[in-house]
């Protein structure tokens, strides 16, 4: 699916003078598919990106079209259900539930418990070096393996875009870079959105935003402009 | 089962589901107990004040008027809407309950009336016989000799507060609704009599009940003690008062309970605002969201209400039974409006939770969520 973002602005606190600006007139077009790394110093501007792109927050202006659908126009509820059929979303943290097994976290997405369902979550834990811990709870696994356990969770709807918001930020920078090639060999499908300030995660991405003040400064591997 | 079912989340969290439910078993035991406490009061006292009246008016002499004159009894005995009026010597025998205390009539009449009054009262006879007229003998009611431990063959004590001033022997044992007990003695013919304790029994032509109310009534105004049903109801109207006041105060214990109940839900759900937060994250909508909290709270409290209220009637059934039945009252432990008064704590616990609660899930902003963590 395709992502076209049109003079999208983002201003925070409209209401004290001035506000917050955290987005200027981005102008953006993604292919449906590859890993999308976007980057810049903290407070840049590209998780607010991210989460525009997620649904997960309207802009002050601008168009958000995901195919031919404006985000923007959507509801609440509307953006809601689109996150959950065609998003697949990692966070910093794993925010795993507690009381809930690593097989029901998975299973978490879909609300669903049968055979099927479970056999996939299944495949994806042993893909991804946790099966054994399927029926463990997040707080008697390690910081590593929670945050695979979270990217299981994101590929249980089978996703058309999974966002990646500083997943690795909570890892060593080997567990990291592991977490990056499993998310790097979902991208022949599935467009990945990450959002790093750690260049080196993002040596594989297909594509590379670079933000700085709310503003694109560069984006490489693209034809488009900004 | 789904992992975000309500049923998994009272698996995964038991403690959390026990603790709930505990409180609310708690509030509805405490309601439903003291509710069926008051009742069996009510119900204990109530029939031996007032059930008499239901079958004849009573007139007592006063000090004003010492001897109810012979030109009354005789207008009463020719008019149409009475039966039959009975001199009888009019005596009380204490009769406590834990709450309250009270009197049951012992009458004493002549040998020729007994057996009409044992019949006007619908009184069988359980063990024993009536009182020989003249002697100290007494055939007392059921519950009056279980209140007051009495058994064939045992003696009353004296009791000068309530007219009784000298020791009966119990011959007889009798069962009635109107709790009536009668003596063989003081006769009407005794002469040491003092004036509130003579009077009459006045029973109703058939179907003119009414009437011989409205016409006994007004013979209060001439001085004489009149007791009918419809007096007493009035009076009894009165102090009733009493048992609404208990009433408020159970409701208000209710709310503070569900106050607390709240305060303690609430902050249950607070606790798990990041768990909300990712919910909304991943793609869940508030409405469902909301559902599935609602489901949770209206679970706890559905099953703490069936649960409590099976242990609260119980738990009456035990008490009740103990503390009234064994002493001749009546235990009160399936009453309708204890059942009711129950289950204002966990409807009320269940609004007064999904209203705040809604309101918190509306406010949790996914974004703030995951990135404060």
């Amino acid at each position: 699916m395709n992502y076209q973002l049109n003079n999208i602005n983002l201003i925070y606190d409209m209401e004290k003078e001035g506000g917050t600006t955290a987005l200027q007139d981005i102008t953006l077009s993604l292919d449906g598919k590859g890993l999308i790394g976007i980057q810049g110093p903290s407070g840049s501007g590209k998780s607010s990106l991210l989460y525009i792109m997620a649904g997960l927050k309207y802009p002050t202006s601008g168009n958000v079209f995901y195919g031919d659908t404006d985000l923007t126009t959507l509801s609440m509820s509307d953006l809601a259900t689109l996150r959950r059929k065609d998003f697949g979303f990692i966070f910093q943290q794993h925010f795993l539930i507690n009381y809930l097994t690593i097989l029901e976290n998975a299973l978490v997405p879909l609300n669903i418990n049968n055979k099927i369902v479970k056999k996939k979550a299944m495949g994806f834990l042993e893909r991804l070096g946790i099966a054994e811990y399927a029926h463990k709870y997040p707080y008697q696994l390690s910081g590593g393996q929670r945050q695979r356990a979270a990217i299981v969770r994101a590929l249980m709807n089978e996703p058309k875009v999974i966002f990646g918001d500083e997943p690795t930020a909570a890892l060593d920078h080997e567990s990291a870079c592991e977490v990056m090639n499993l998310l790097t060999e979902y991208t022949n499908n599935t467009m990945v959105v990450i959002v790093t300030h750690d260049e080196s995660l993002l040596k594989n991405a297909d594509k590379l935003i670079s933000i700085t003040d709310g503003k694109i400064i560069n984006v490489s591997g693209l034809e488009e402009t900004i | 089962m789904r992992p975000l079912s309500t049923i998994n989340y009272f698996l995964k969290n038991k403690r959390k589901l026990l603790s709930n439910i505990t409180v609310i078993i708690v509030a509805i035991c405490l309601v439903y107990i003291m509710e069926c406490f008051v009742s069996s009061i009510v119900q204990s006292i109530y029939p031996l004040d007032a059930t008499r009246f239901e079958y004849a008016s009573v007139l007592v002499s006063t000090e004003a008027v010492p001897e109810i004159p012979k030109e009354i009894i005789t207008s009463l005995e020719e008019s149409e809407n009475i039966d039959t009026v009975i001199p009888v010597t009019v005596r009380q025998i204490v009769f406590s309950v834990p709450g309250s205390t009270t009197h049951a009539a012992v009458f004493s009449a002549g040998s020729e009336n007994l057996a009409y009054l044992v019949d006007k009262f619908q009184i069988e006879v359980l063990a024993g016989r009536l009182p020989e007229n003249g002697l100290d003998e007494i055939a007392i009611d059921e519950s009056v000799a279980k209140n007051n431990d009495l058994e064939i063959g045992s003696r009353t004590s004296i009791d000068m507060s309530y007219n009784l001033d000298r020791e009966y022997t119990v011959v007889g044992i009798l069962d009635s609704d109107s709790h009536i007990s009668f003596a063989g003695s003081p006769t009407l013919q005794d002469s040491a009599l003092k004036y509130d304790e003579t009077g009459y029994l006045v029973f109703a032509s058939d179907g003119h009940f009414e009437q011989m109310e409205n016409e006994v009534s007004l013979l209060s105004g001439q001085g004489i003690n009149v007791w009918t049903l419809s007096l007493y109801n009035k009076m009894y109207e009165k102090n009733n008062q009493t048992f609404q006041i208990l009433d408020t105060m159970v409701i208000l214990a209710i709310v503070v309970m569900v106050v607390c109940l709240v305060c303690s839900k609430y902050a249950q759900f607070f606790s798990r605002k990041s768990e909300i937060g990712i919910l909304s994250a991943l793609g869940y909508t508030r409405k469902e969201i909301s559902k599935r909290t609602f489901q949770e709270v209206i679970f706890t409290n559905l099953i703490g209400f069936v649960v409590g209220l099976v242990i609260a009637i119980l738990l009456s059934k035990t008490i009740v039974t103990i503390i009234f039945d064994d002493i001749g009252g009546t235990g009160v432990y399936l009453y309708w409006k204890a059942a009711i008064l129950s289950l204002l704590a966990p409807t009320l616990t269940t609004i007064c939770t999904l209203f705040p609660v809604n309101r918190l899930i509306n406010k949790v902003d996914a974004i703030s969520i995951v990135t404060n963590n």
